[in-house]
C-alpha cells in the first residue's frame, strides 16, 4: 500500500468482506477467553485476545470495532456495565493496530512494547471510566476489592481505581498479548495474506520461534 | 390476575416491535441517568419488576437485580460514601471514615441507573428475537453490513463454546494437564485456545467466500429477509412515554444545573 492513500482509502481496504467476517470470529475468541478462564480457574479475562489477532491481520478500525462489538455484546446479553468500557477496547484495538502496522508484532521486544503500551491504555482509560461513570467500582469482579483497599490506604478514589487496574492489567494483557503473538507466528503466511496488513509483516521471526514461545509463557 | 392473563401479557410483550423495545430500554436508562436523583430510576425499576412479574420471569428477573444490585450498591457506598470529595454533609460516623450524604445519593444514582439498564435489556432479550431486531433495524437503514456483524457475533459464541468443549477433551484425552498449580493452568491456555482460534480463522475464509457468492458485498442493490418483524398497536404510545420521561428528566437536570430549581 502506497503512502498517497487518503485515510478514507485506507479504512476502506481494512473493511473487506473478509475483514468483515474475522469481527465476528474475533468476538468470539474474545469471549471465549473469559469462558477459558473459568473452566481454568484462572483469575483473568483474556478478553483481548481476539482484538489483537485482529490488530495484527486487519489492522487498528477492524481491531477497534471488534473491540467495541465485544464490549457491546456484552453489555447486551451478560451486564450493562460493559457499555462504557467499550471506549477502553476501542482504543486498546487502536494502539495494537498501529503498533502492529509499525512491525513490532515481529520481534520478541516489540511483543514487550505492545505489551506495556496496551496495559498503559487501558489502565488510564478503564481507571477514568470507573471513576468517573460508575464511581470507583462496578462489583463484578475482584477487582473492585482490590480498589476498596487501595481506597482505605490512599484515601483517593481515582488513584485507587488505576492502582488496581494496572495491577490486574500487567498479568491479563501480559498473558493476552503472549497468546494472541503465539497466535499470529502459527497462522499460515498464506491465510494473512488476503488481509489488509498483508505484506507489513517481513516474515523475518520464522516459525522456528513457536518452540520457544511454549516456555516463555509458562515463565509468566 | 388470572393464570391465562399473564399468558397474554408475555405474548404481548413479545409481540411488540423490536425496535420500540430497544429504543424503550435505552431511553429509560437514559431518562434515570439525566434525572438529579435516584428516585425515578427507582420508580422504573419498580416498572420493570411489575412488567416481569406480568409477564412470568418475575423469579429469573429479581434473581439477576438481585445478584448484581446488592454486591454493587454495598461497593459503591462504600467508596462513594466514605471517599468522595464531593461530600460536605455528613450523615454518619463509621469510626475509620464518616458517610457522606453526597457520596451516598451519586452512588445510589449509578446504582439505580445500572440497574434500569440491566433489567431493561434483560426483558427485552428475553422477549425478542435477535434476527427480528437486526432484520427490522436494517429495514430501517441499518447498513447489512452492521446488522450481519451483529447477529454474526451472537452466533458464533455458541459455536466457538461447543468446539472448544470438543477441542478440550482431545486435549485432555492426549494429556493435557487441566488442574494443578497456576502454571501449569496456564500453560493450558495455549493448547486449547490456539486449535479454537485456527479453526475459527479457517472458517472465516470459507464464510467470506460464500457470502460474497451470494452478492452480500454489493451495496446498491436491496437485502432481502426472511424475518417477519411484529408490530404492536402499543409500541409507539411506550416509545412516546419514554421519549417524553427522557426529556422531562433531561430539563429537570439542566434547570437544577441552572439553578432554576432546588433539589
Amino acid at each position: 500500500m502506497s503512502e498517497k492513500l487518503t485515510f478514507g482509502d485506507k479504512l476502506k481496504a481494512q473493511f473487506s468482506t473478509k475483514s468483515l467476517v474475522l469481527i465476528p470470529i474475533a468476538v468470539g475468541i474474545n469471549l471465549i477467553g473469559g469462558t477459558l478462564c473459568s473452566m481454568l480457574k484462572l483469575p483473568l479475562f483474556l478478553d483481548t485476545v481476539g482484538t489483537l489477532v485482529v490488530a495484527c491481520l486487519s489492522g487498528p478500525w477492524v481491531a477497534a470495532l471488534t473491540g467495541l462489538l465485544t464490549n457491546v455484546f456484552l453489555g447486551i446479553v451478560a451486564n450493562p456495565v460493559n457499555f462504557p468500557y467499550a471506549i477502553v477496547s476501542v482504543l486498546v484495538g487502536l494502539t495494537a493496530g498501529y503498533l502492529a502496522r509499525a512491525g513490532l508484532f515481529n520481534k520478541l521486544w516489540g511483543v514487550i512494547v505492545v505489551w506495556i503500551a496496551v496495559t498503559l491504555v487501558n489502565s488510564i482509560s478503564a481507571a477514568l471510566i470507573t471513576s468517573f461513570v460508575f464511581g470507583g467500582a462496578t462489583g463484578i469482579n475482584g477487582t473492585s476489592m482490590i480498589t476498596a483497599a487501595f481506597v482505605v490506604a490512599l484515601q483517593d478514589v481515582l488513584l485507587s481505581v488505576f492502582s488496581s487496574a494496572i495491577i490486574e492489567n500487567l498479568i491479563d494483557k501480559g498473558i493476552s498479548v503472549l497468546i494472541a503473538y503465539a497466535i499470529w507466528r502459527k497462522i499460515p503466511r498464506r491465510f494473512i495474506s488476503q488481509y489488509a496488513m498483508a505484506g507489513r509483516d517481513d516474515a523475518e521471526g520464522d516459525v522456528e520461534e513457536l518452540d520457544d514461545l511454549d516456555d516463555s509463557d509458562a515463565g509468566l | 390476575m388470572t393464570e391465562q392473563a399473564g399468558g397474554a401479557r408475555a405474548e404481548w410483550l413479545r409481540g411488540l416491535n423490536p425496535t420500540a423495545k430497544l429504543a424503550a430500554v435505552l431511553l429509560l436508562g437514559a431518562a434515570a441517568m439525566a434525572f438529579p436523583s435516584p428516585v425515578l430510576g427507582a420508580c422504573l425499576i419498580v416498572v420493570l419488576f411489575v412488567v416481569a412479574a406480568s409477564s412470568g420471569m418475575l423469579a429469573p428477573f429479581a434473581k439477576l437485580m438481585v445478584g448484581f444490585g446488592i454486591p454493587v450498591t454495598i461497593m459503591l457506598l462504600f467508596i462513594q460514601g466514605c471517599y468522595s470529595p464531593a461530600n460536605v454533609t455528613f450523615i454518619a460516623d463509621l469510626g475509620f471514615a464518616r458517610l457522606g450524604l453526597e457520596g451516598v445519593m451519586s452512588a445510589l444514582q449509578t446504582v439505580v441507573t445500572l440497574l434500569v439498564f440491566l433489567g431493561g435489556f434483560y426483558l427485552m432479550n428475553e422477549t425478542t428475537y435477535t434476527g427480528e431486531l437486526v432484520a427490522d433495524l436494517t429495514s430501517r437503514g441499518l447498513p447489512p453490513k452492521a446488522g450481519y456483524l451483529v447477529l454474526a457475533s451472537l452466533n458464533v459464541v455458541p459455536q466457538m463454546r461447543r468446539r472448544m468443549a470438543t477441542i478440550q477433551e482431545a486435549q485432555v484425552s492426549r494429556g493435557l494437564d487441566m488442574e494443578g498449580s497456576l502454571v501449569s493452568r496456564l500453560r493450558a491456555t495455549i493448547p486449547l485456545l490456539g486449535p479454537v482460534i485456527m479453526s475459527s480463522l479457517t472458517d472465516a475464509e470459507e464464510r467470506s467466500m460464500t457470502l460474497e457468492t451470494h452478492g452480500f458485498h454489493l451495496n446498491e442493490v436491496r437485502h432481502t429477509s426472511y424475518v417477519v418483524v411484529h408490530h404492536a398497536r402499543a409500541d409507539r404510545p411506550i416509545v412516546v412515554i419514554a421519549v417524553a420521561l427522557f426529556v422531562v428528566s433531561l430539563a429537570i437536570r439542566i434547570a437544577a444545573l441552572a439553578g432554576l430549581i432546588a433539589i
